[in-house]
């Protein structure tokens, strides 16, 4: 590290703010032999520990996943090889659980987008109440899962549920929402966009922060309709934000789990079970710590493999 | 100038319609839970619904007279502050290295462990808590939620620690101090506020997490999130209960984070860090 020379004045001014004083007792002695070390004794810690809550699991699930290994601790494992995997490989399950993945995952993501963005240009304007309503955008990010899932579980009821409640005033049908199979993906899509829409519009509102009042106003003045200046400058201009929100989205879009599970569990038929949930309910549901595991390591290279390639994506989107 | 003006009027209007609808769909859930935990037992499965009623705390009392609702509280605090103390004690020393050394490739695994799915670590996570006959104890909750907290505190932090001039611990090594003295002297306090906005982040994730309590606890050890999801597996759902509870858990958290609110976006964001 490179010590650029200070003057005096400086140093004692700073000295006198933060309440230093040099100590030069036995344990200072002691404190300053550990210097060298530092870089390595700050980072040791996390590394241990991630060595032992993820590292280490991590290997016994992969080793699981080659066995059919019992629930009860004192039955032997019996050693299948690749089996597991063969079974995953052809079974329909697997496949129909991936697609129902990124159903959910693409409805959730874009329509967070989509709403995100226009969120993001509605509050771009001033209004009198904006902090306020800002915060309140804020709380569905915070609130927790399952007690907020719970809560849309009820508005959902098709028989006296709010939401059927307000499709009322407009004359809509009822619905069944998450309990009919064909709905049950878009409904659960729809609370996931109660969830996390705000968190989308957010990093744009960020973006839009970034364009110059200048630009704007000069494209004004050359005539561009407002359709055009957001054609032609507001989304140019918001693309690596919209890039990186769509990246920070679509890997825990991927994983979803609490909301999916307290509402519909993964039915009706199977309707909403996404790869997470058919790697819960093997495991937990019915046993198959060796099938669940090879699942389990199945979504895990998915999500790495995902999350490099989206990695790369906002690589090129901030390239310029 | 009438009909621009007029114009203008109109798309005044129309926006803040738009905001109106906006807010009022993400207000929504928290209006339907606060006045379902309020409403008197006979209203709440009226339908058209009851908007105008005398309220009541008697959801709230039920919850706490007929559930050991106080012990589920007490685990999930205890869970949650250890938690979030351990990891801060062990993500705070990173992030200083992270932002001071440059250690990219400390932080890639950060990154690597905020992508791991949860659900593939339960049954690992299962038996050695199996193993170790530790099911339904406080150990193997707290090391599991390590898993976000740690990652939370050094994300967060590392901008924090950036933000504080070398000059200021340069200086600090001129008049004598060793680099782990200026680290606690003069570096943790400038960013206390810092860290008290990524603890409260990281607080609220696991006092919020669902998926590993709901198979590594037990009756003993029990918390708020599964607590709340038994109203649902129970034979009738009691929705004025269920309500209450979903209240009492979720108003603690609220209430954190309307103080933090301006951190919160950072540290959603922190994965976003080159």
């Amino acid at each position: 590290m490179v010590k650029p020379p200070h003057s005096r004045t400086e140093s004692s001014a700073l000295e006198g703010a933060a309440g230093v004083e040099p100590t030069l007792g036995q344990a200072a002695a002691w404190a300053s032999r550990l210097d060298p070390h530092l870089r390595v004794l700050f980072s040791l810690p996390s590394l241990l520990a991630f060595l032992v809550i993820l590292g280490f699991p991590v290997v016994y699930m992969a080793y699981i996943s080659l066995h059919e290994w019992p629930i009860s601790p004192n039955l032997p494992a019996t050693f299948l090889g690749l089996g597991n995997y063969q079974t995953l490989i052809s079974s329909a399950k697997f496949w129909w659980s991936l697609w129902i993945t990124l159903y959910f995952t693409a409805l959730a993501v874009g329509g967070e987008l989509i709403l995100g963005f226009a969120i993001a240009l509605l509050f771009h304007r001033e209004f009198p109440g904006r902090s306020l309503a800002r915060v309140i955008l804020i709380m569905p990010m915070a609130a927790t899962p399952v007690a907020m899932s719970l809560i849309w579980n009820m508005m959902m009821e098709p028989s006296i549920g709010m939401l059927n409640y307000l499709l009322s005033w407009v004359g809509t049908p009822r619905l069944l929402w998450a309990a009919d199979p064909g709905w049950a993906i878009p409904s659960l899509a729809l609370i996931d966009l109660w969830f996390w829409t705000p968190f989308m519009a957010l990093i744009i509102s960020a973006g839009l922060q970034t364009i110059p009042d200048e630009v704007v106003e000069s494209a004004r003045l050359d005539g561009a309709t407002t359709l055009a200046l957001f054609r032609f400058i507001t989304v140019p201009l918001v693309r690596p934000h919209v890039v990186m929100a769509v990246i920070l989205r679509t890997i825990p879009a991927l994983k979803t789990f609490d909301h999916i599970f307290v509402i519909t569990g993964g039915g009706p038929l199977r309707a909403s079970e996404t790869l997470n949930l058919y790697t819960f309910l093997e495991g937990f549901e019915f046993f198959h710590l060796g099938y669940s595991s090879a699942l389990a390591v199945a979504l895990t290279l998915i999500i790495l493999v995902v999350s490099a390639l989206l990695a790369r994506l906002r690589a090129r989107a901030w390239s310029y | 100038m009438r009909p621009g003006r007029l114009r203008h009027r109109v798309g005044m209007l129309a926006h803040r319609l738009a905001v109106l609808l906006v807010t009022g769909f993400f207000l929504l859930p928290f209006y339907i839970m606060l006045s379902n935990s309020l409403k008197p037992e006979v209203h709440i499965n009226a339908y058209p619904p009851v908007f105008v009623f005398r309220p009541t705390l008697n959801h709230f009392a039920e919850v706490f007279r007929r559930y050991p609702f106080a012990s589920y509280l007490l685990n999930s605090a205890v869970i949650s502050l250890s938690a979030t103390a351990l990891g801060f004690v062990i993500g705070i020393p990173a992030a200083y290295a992270i932002a001071r050394y440059a250690l990219r490739r400390l932080i890639t695994l950060i990154l690597v462990v905020r992508m791991i799915p949860y659900v593939s670590l339960l049954i690992p996570w299962y038996l050695m808590a199996q193993k170790a006959d530790m099911v339904d104890t406080y150990a193997p909750m707290i090391l599991t939620h390590l898993l976000f907290t740690i990652p939370y505190a050094a994300m967060i932090l590392i901008g924090f620690f950036e933000d504080i001039p070398m000059a200021l611990e340069e200086a600090a090594w001129i008049d004598g101090c060793s680099r782990l003295e200026a680290f606690v002297k003069i570096v943790l306090p400038l960013t206390l506020p810092g860290i008290v906005a990524a603890a409260v982040i990281a607080f609220t994730y696991s006092w919020n997490n669902f998926l590993f309590a709901l198979v590594l606890t037990g009756a003993k050890t029990k918390t708020l999130p599964v607590a709340v999801y038994s109203f649902l597996t129970a034979d009738q759902v009691d929705w004025g209960g269920l309500s209450a509870a979903a209240t009492l858990i979720t108003a603690p958290v609220l209430v954190f984070v309307c103080f933090v609110q301006r951190y919160l976006i950072r540290g959603l964001l922190a994965g976003a860090v080159k």
